[in-house]
């Protein structure tokens, strides 16, 4: 081509057309490809490249603009993403593994289904996405529009504002969106597809990616190799010009950091890059070249920004021609046709690439997260009764392909030529930003609730709305300026670009601080305060631990088998088609073996198969909602579904109470164990007890016998001899008497069957009368007794002749332990604290220190040390011990071994415990 | 009959895999320290100073790009070499003995 002459408009329009063209063949092609199955974008390269999509015309053309008004900080924008993609095996490959698990569509679709599939999340995200990206598809058909205008114009630059009033130009804008709009529809809604993979759509983007590197690249090579010698020479003549030498040093930093951190989140959080990155991803480990192929094109791309930007300041000092053309201008300006042309397709490609996939994403969340949920919940009767809803899902898709590229023709029409386009790039950013939070905490941090994200998201998107939306409304003439520079009503702490008086950023990066400090301060704080219901924690455990479960199918045994198979496949087939529905179900009998022409129920595994596939078509939340709804019955709402999911709950509660109980149980076992031993021993003791009952009743009752045998066989005896063995038989029989009582009052005693003749009694009394009674054994075995009494001890309420057995008991045990000649015994009364003590001491052999207690329980006998024989029935102490507790006092026994013992017991005085005792 | 130890020496993948995780995590610092106000500084000479005559700052900024992404190609190039033959399952026992 000669450099001289107009570039004809035919020639462009026909080079846009034919370009145009062969993307719809490359598209056509990967379809077909993907359909033969041997897929074209099974390809890391591929996917690096449709990756690419990050860079927009905004890159194309305007990263030369904000060279030249803003020196390198243009960088920051791709090297957050490098940055992020550093970070990739982290977070990108968990969000590719849990999207394909779950069969995720949309970013929308992403966060609604963490979040335990909440049809509210996923529509404001939706809306949010819609709003914040719509004017940044504005820009792109500005772009075009734009430089069409002025490639029309060749050769002449600058002569003409970009659009200003050509009609043609919104004539273009138009014509690009019906074109964009035609093209995604044809290459992204073709079919509903479960898989919600768009090959022919990816093999065209990465193929614009190409153009867009290869038409940059070249614009660079030649502006610095062919206007200038090298970077060498441009960069020193560019030092001389004082306009461009000041863009050598950083401008003020202030800015680097938060637009780094910005477009780190960007390169997640936009819906297209989601859509290419996450969505259209085949195969996890094509991530792994990308995760340095991607940076390695950002690096390409803007190696030659700077030598553009300052060819175009030397080439063109008088500010004629706009920055962000310098990019065509220039090749225009050294009269290179071809250059300029392959410039603008460059532009091009660059544009309906991100205006295509992204209109795609959009109207696929639409479609997914706003739409139908809202038809499933208001015109339920009427959706039910639909056979093919597939069609119903396309159509919703195309209307909303065509309904944002309307918008966005629209808004440029609108606002043309304002501020609004100008920064527009990076306000969409920051309203994608918004999402970060809730996808990023979402996948590591279990806790993080529906409506922590809920209030963090809305929260940011008005913090959004007032610090950088309003604001660019004003710029743009629509609002008063008196609102950025005076603040709302004149409040000048709410200025919108320094809110609460934060200065020292500039506008994106003071927004970026306060959205994002509302947006995770109230995320966070929510979801602390916050309780999840139970399909929010099903949902989150299973984004979290994506890599520890096997795979689908853990939640699949939750869901009740009360589905079959034919009622699953017709579901299928109003949102798949027949065709795919076959294909599904074939795919799951042959993954797992069966035949499901004869299986009449669906089992979980197949329900829960079938729900992901459906995903893939209607989004998380609607295919819940559809499946449930066959599963149980029409006119089924969320909340039994989330019933089905609370078992998990309810099994979880289950094994905790089980647990508790068996730890009751293993405690109440030891209990018993003990309880046991002590009956074993109770047992052994009655068991004792009865012989020794036995054998005390025996020694009297023999004797008796025997005395009664020789009086009876002897009739010739003399009266003396006859009288002893009567004294005998009488004595014994007196023993025997004596022991039965004794049985029988502790049996009452213990049984409380005693009757208590309560009476104020005085024991000095008591114990001179005891010590009376005995006195005749004292004397024979010539035992001394003292009594020490203290003066006035009060009297006590009890029954007297209890008292009296109690007392003579302990004497009479003190006697028998006592020496024989030597026997001392002292009894002792005394009065203190409200409490009457009575001792008994002796001076025998004393008590061991371990059978000071035991000698209290009722038969338990000391045998050891005396003469090996039990010295009386063993229930003495245990009847006294009786006496005494009942009337509310103690008796205990103090003993040094060897040295005698002293029992003690004490009565309470008169007083309430003993009144009650009645 | 008895299995030979060296049979086992190849490295394993979740341990290469983990390391990715942490190679690249460390990367990311660097260029986040790389990038930061503060080293950028350092290098801000204005016109002054040049390598092969593009302004310091330009070179510095690209050429720790240009490391960065290398850095992170070693690191997952070297990852798929390194993996190689395909991933033994885990061997079964032979089932028969009950204990």
């Amino acid at each position: 081509m000669t450099g001289s002459g107009a570039l004809p408009i035919w020639l462009i329009i026909g080079t846009s057309l034919g370009y145009v063209s062969l993307l719809f063949a490359v598209a056509y092609w990967g379809d077909r490809r993907a359909a033969k199955g041997k897929p074209l974008v099974a390809n890391p390269w591929i996917y690096a490249l449709s990756i690419a999509v990050y860079c927009t015309a905004w890159t194309f053309y305007g990263s030369v603009g904000r060279a030249v008004s803003g020196g390198l900080e243009f960088v920051t924008i791709y090297l957050g993403p490098t940055l992020m993609f550093a970070l990739g095996w982290v977070i990108l490959r968990k969000m590719i593994r849990i999207s394909k698990v779950n069969r995720i569509t949309s970013i929308a679709d992403f966060v609604s289904s963490r979040y335990g599939k909440s049809h509210l999340l996923g529509g404001l995200v939706t809306i949010i996405a819609v709003i914040g990206i719509m004017p940044y598809i504005s820009l792109q058909l500005k772009a075009v529009a734009s430089s069409f205008v002025v490639l029309m114009h060749y050769p002449e630059i600058g002569a003409v504002e970009a659009t200003s009033a050509l009609p043609l130009a919104g004539d273009t804008a138009l014509w690009i969106a019906a074109l964009m709009a035609l093209f995604a529809i044809l290459f992204g809604t073709r079919h509903i597809d479960a898989t919600e993979h768009h090959q022919g759509l990816v093999a065209a983007i990465a193929f614009e990616s190409v153009v867009k590197l290869i038409a940059f690249v070249s614009v660079g090579l030649f502006v610095t190799f062919g206007l200038f010698d090298g970077f060498g020479d441009l960069f020193a003549q560019a030092a001389q010009l004082p306009e461009a030498a000041r863009l050598f040093t950083m401008a003020p930093l202030d800015d680097w950091a938060p637009l780094i951190l910005l477009s780190m989140l960007a390169v997640i959080c936009l819906p297209r890059q989601f859509q290419v990155t996450v969505v259209e991803n085949v195969e996890e480990r094509h991530l792994n070249k990308a995760l340095w192929l991607f940076p390695l094109y950002l690096l390409l791309i803007n190696i030659f920004v700077l030598p553009i930007a300052f060819a175009g300041l030397l080439r063109f000092p008088l500010h004629l021609v706009d920055a962000d053309t310098f990019v065509l201008a220039l090749p225009m300006a050294e009269r290179q046709p071809a250059l300029a042309l392959l410039a603008f397709i460059g532009g091009l490609s660059a544009a309906t690439g991100m205006v295509i996939v992204e209109t795609v994403a959009l109207s696929t969340m639409i479609c997914n997260d706003l739409v139908m949920p809202m038809l499933l919940r208001f015109a339920w009767l009427h959706l039910a009764e639909r056979r093919d809803l597939s069609g119903l899902l396309l159509g919703i898709r195309r209307s909303a392909i065509c309904f944002i590229l309307l918008i966005g023709y629209l808004y440029f029409q609108l606002i043309g030529e304002s501020y609004a386009l100008a920064s527009i790039g990076l306000v969409s950013f920051a309203a994608a930003a918004q999402f970060a939070p809730a996808l990023i905490l979402g996948m590591y941090w279990k806790g993080a609730s529906r409506r922590g994200a809920l209030a963090g998201i809305a929260v940011g998107f008005i913090l959004w709305i007032y610090t950088l939306l309003l604001p660019s409304f004003a710029r743009s003439g629509w609002l008063p300026d008196s609102f950025i520079t005076l603040g709302p009503f004149g409040i000048e702490l709410l200025r919108p670009y320094a809110l609460f008086g934060l200065t020292g950023f500039g506008s994106t990066s003071h927004a970026l601080f306060w959205t994002l400090l509302g947006n995770v301060g109230t995320f966070v704080v929510v979801s602390l305060l916050d309780r999840q219901s139970t399909i929010e924690r099903i949902q989150a455990t299973l984004f979290v631990e994506v890599f520890e479960h096997a795979g689908p199918g853990a939640a699949a045994t939750l869901l009740h088998h009360t589905v079959s198979v034919p009622e699953l496949r017709t579901l299928a087939e109003r949102f798949l088609g027949r065709e795919r529905t076959e294909e599904v179900f074939d795919e799951y009998a042959g993954r797992r073996g069966v035949d499901l022409s004869v299986e009449t129920l669906a089992d979980g595994e197949l329900v829960q198969f079938v729900e992901r596939r459906l995903a893939g078509a209607i989004g998380a939340a609607s295919a819940r909602v559809m499946v449930a709804s066959t599963i149980k019955g029409e006119g089924v709402g969320v909340d039994e579904i989330m019933q089905i999911l609370d078992e998990t709950s309810q099994v979880l509660e289950y094994s905790r109470q089980l647990e508790q109980k068996s730890r009751a149980l293993e405690k109440a076992t030891t209990d018993l164990k003990a309880a046991n031993e002590r009956l074993t021993e109770l047992d052994r003791m009655k068991d004792d007890f009865l012989s020794t009952v036995t054998h005390e009743l025996r020694t009297p009752l023999t004797s008796i016998r025997s005395f009664s045998e020789i009086l009876h066989d002897s009739p010739d005896l003399d009266m003396a001899e006859r009288q002893h063995f009567l004294t005998i038989i009488i004595r014994e029989s007196e023993r025997l008497t004596r022991l039965i009582n004794q049985v029988l009052d502790l049996t009452k005693i213990e049984t409380g069957r005693m009757k208590w003749q309560m009476t104020q009694v005085d024991l000095s009394e008591v114990i001179q009368q005891s010590v009376t009674s005995l006195r005749g054994l004292f004397e024979e075995r010539e035992i001394a007794v003292d009594i020490n009494i203290v003066d006035q001890v009060p009297s006590i309420r009890a029954d007297r002749d209890q008292l009296i057995q109690l007392v003579i008991n302990l004497l009479s045990n003190a006697q028998k332990f006592c020496p024989h000649g030597t026997g001392r015994v002292a009894i002792g009364l005394a009065a203190e604290n409200g409490l009457v003590v009575v001792s008994v001491a002796d001076n025998g052999p004393g008590i061991p220190a371990n059978e000071k207690e035991k000698i209290f329980e009722k038969f338990h006998q000391v045998r050891a040390g005396r003469t090996g024989n039990p010295m009386g029935s063993g229930l003495g102490l245990a009847i006294c011990r009786g006496i005494v507790e009942h009337l509310g006092g103690r008796i205990w026994v103090e003993s040094e071994f060897g040295n005698g013992a002293t029992f003690f017991f004490t009565v309470p005085l008169a007083g309430p415990g003993a009144r009650a005792v009645s | 009959m008895s299995r030979g130890a060296s049979s086992d020496s190849r490295p394993r993948r979740g341990r290469g895999a983990g390391r990715v995780g942490e190679w690249l995590v460390v990367i990311f610092c660097f260029g986040a320290l790389a990038f930061s106000p503060l080293v950028i500084k350092l290098f801000d000479r204005g016109t002054g100073a040049t390598v092969l005559g593009v302004p310091l700052l330009y070179f510095y900024l690209f050429g720790a790009w240009a490391l960065l992404i290398v850095a992170i190609m070693l690191v997952m190039e070297g990852r798929t070499e390194r993996r190689g033959g395909p991933v033994e399952a885990p061997r079964q026992r032979p089932s028969g003995e009950a204990r």
